[in-house]
């Protein structure tokens, strides 16, 4: 099978920007995606078979729109839909420059032979664990907004969300659109830590519209009675087999108040929404170079000037390298294209230079902007650990609490990487593969062992990066001979 | 309980789902975490420990919803699915509260 030219996994802005910029200079082009379409989880869409009038009409996500539509109306490009990739194969010794992809979708699994590969895989919800944040109802705030985007669905009556990232006002709001109760939305960090974007007037003059976008939400809210609060999180998630009511504590200079200060609120629905990990399993897998950063999601791949990573003919792009948003990962989309171009012979030096050019000028105030937004997003470690109780739940997949893996660490003083964490602890080495909890295990142990988060390490990925019934792996062997 | 959004959404005609037994009417495009949580059973799968798992994610990262789904036509055995990835069809036939240790 001749492979194809450019191989992009994840269809979110930066996939497509990508695949856009790719096919315009003659590649072809495979862009791969757990969803049924275009647009990523910024724009995920509603299925085909439901139609939404006046779907996200907002101003602050029309340029998103535009890409999607040229996306999506562009034939030379091709979709792979409801397909996971699940890793890279060992190279084919007749095709050394070529990489394989072992994908799984409706059909069972395949592989696919690809010149360059593009990881534009995006993020998920930073998951911090709390006392019963097991419970059904306990959702990202991220899996509260994709039901009622996509599937125009409230997923619930009364809502609460908790966190410290603005993306829950968005969701909140959302919701009540939506005909949903919010009873609360509160976030950890005093109202001045998020305030301290006010020192950067030129910067927020530039990006006026986000702002707008966040005042407008604010001002919907306030209208709508539905309480904001600054310096205040949930506690604790109450009920019995599903959430019946949270409980709130306020903070003052970041420690929790006393017990008898805290309230239960009423709810069946909780949205956490403190900020975002990256996916960069696939990278890792392939044996590409990543540093840790805390604020911009944990183990973010490393890349060049041109989003290339450490590995030859992988690259990426979007929140992969680090959290940013839509529209930094749009600009990085184009950037690897160019430079796949460039490595290609498709476009010399100086041609791939001179397209680049206003590319990295934008690039460099949005850039700025997602700095600042991902500072006042996340709280000080402080906030995390005293959720983080004996009691609570650190790896949900494998059952094993904060008090067990802090026990384990005592006991076993040799326990410096995640690694060897998980092969004591069997944190991360359940169904999510370590995408929740590695985060926590990371800096627990760095904590533990006063050592730095490069030194722990993250866990190693594995192919294959998310499960996948042996049965369907057993149908392909059988089809191959 | 959840409810579908009907303002300015148009939906094709109901089809039906089985959910633990029970006949459910979804509509093409619905997930099954649609589904489940219009039915009011938020509980997936069940961890070894006995603990009920649910939707979390909901974007196919976490595996939380897993429930045991067949459909007609594949003339197979039941398959693990993550609920928020897979789309329903007629007479597709969803078990939840399973154990991951259980024969499905």
């Amino acid at each position: 099978m001749r492979p194809v030219d450019l191989a992009i996994v994840g269809a979110g802005p930066a996939g497509m920007a990508a695949a856009l910029t790719a096919v315009a200079h003659g590649l072809r082009v495979v862009v791969i995606d757990e969803q049924q379409q275009a647009g990523g989880q910024i724009l995920r869409q509603p299925p085909a078979a439901i139609r939404v009038r006046n779907w996200l009409r907002d101003r602050v996500y029309r340029r998103q729109q535009q890409l999607l539509q040229r996306a999506q109306q562009d034939s030379r490009i091709e979709w792979c839909w409801q397909t996971t990739v699940l890793g890279f194969l060992d190279r084919d010794p007749h095709d050394p420059a070529s990489q394989r992809l072992w994908l799984h979708g409706p059909g069972g699994t395949s592989e696919l032979a690809a010149r360059s590969v593009l990881v534009a895989a995006g993020c998920h919800d930073l998951a911090v664990p709390f006392p019963g944040w097991n419970l059904p109802g306990v959702m990202a705030a991220g899996g509260l907004q994709a039901m009622v985007k996509s599937q125009q669905l409230v997923p619930g009556e009364r809502f609460v969300f908790a966190g410290s990232h603005p993306l829950q006002l968005i969701v909140a709001d959302q919701i009540r659109r939506g005909g949903g109760e919010v009873a609360a939305v509160l976030f950890a960090q005093p109202l001045g830590a998020m305030l301290g974007v006010r020192k950067r007037p030129l910067l927020m003059l530039r990006h006026l519209g986000k702002l707008l976008h966040i005042g407008g939400v604010m001002w919907r809210l306030w209208r709508a009675g539905i309480p904001v609060r600054f310096g205040s999180t949930v506690v604790a998630a109450e009920g019995e087999r599903q959430l019946a009511a949270v409980r709130v504590a306020r903070l003052r200079d970041g420690v929790f108040e006393p017990e008898q200060t805290r309230e239960d609120i009423a709810c069946d629905h909780l949205g956490v929404c403190y900020s975002f990990l990256v996916a960069s399993e696939l990278p890792r897998q392939a044996g590409a170079a990543v540093s840790w950063s805390a604020e911009r999601g944990g183990w973010i791949v490393d890349v060049d000037g041109w989003q290339r990573s450490s590995v030859a003919g992988l690259y990426a792009a979007g929140e992969t390298t680090g959290v940013a948003g839509a529209d930094v990962a749009r600009e990085e989309g184009e950037l690897a294209a160019l430079a796949v171009l460039q490595d290609q012979g498709v476009l010399d030096a100086a041609q791939a230079e001179k397209l680049a050019a206003p590319v990295r000028r934008r690039l460099s105030s949005l850039g700025e902007f997602a700095a600042v937004l991902a500072q006042i997003s996340l709280p000080p470690w402080g906030v995390f650990e005293q959720l983080l109780t004996d009691s609570t739940t650190l790896c949900k997949c494998q059952g094993i609490s904060v008090g067990e893996f802090g026990g384990l660490l005592q006991e076993h003083s040799t326990i410096a990487t995640a690694n060897s964490a998980k092969l004591r602890s069997r944190t991360g080495m359940g169904l999510c593969q370590g995408r929740y909890c590695g985060y926590f295990v990371t800096r627990l142990l760095a904590r533990h062992n006063e050592i730095s988060a490069a030194e722990v390490g993250p866990f190693s990925a594995r192919s294959p990066v998310k499960p996948v019934p042996i049965a369907d792996i057993l149908a392909r062997e059988r089809e191959l001979g | 309980m959840a409810h579908r959004i009907e303002t300015g959404v148009e939906r094709q005609p109901s089809l039906q789902i089985e959910i633990d037994g029970v006949a459910v009417r979804v509509h093409p495009g619905e997930t099954v975490a649609a589904a489940l949580l219009l039915a009011g059973r938020e509980h997936c799968y069940t961890t070894r420990d006995g603990e009920p798992r649910s939707l979390f994610c909901n974007m196919g990262s976490c595996f939380e919803c897993l429930v045991a789904v067949s459909v007609p036509g594949e003339a197979r055995e039941p398959r693990w699915r993550r609920a928020c990835m897979t789309p329903v069809s007629e007479g597709m036939r969803v078990r939840t509260g399973k154990c991951l240790q259980e024969t499905l």
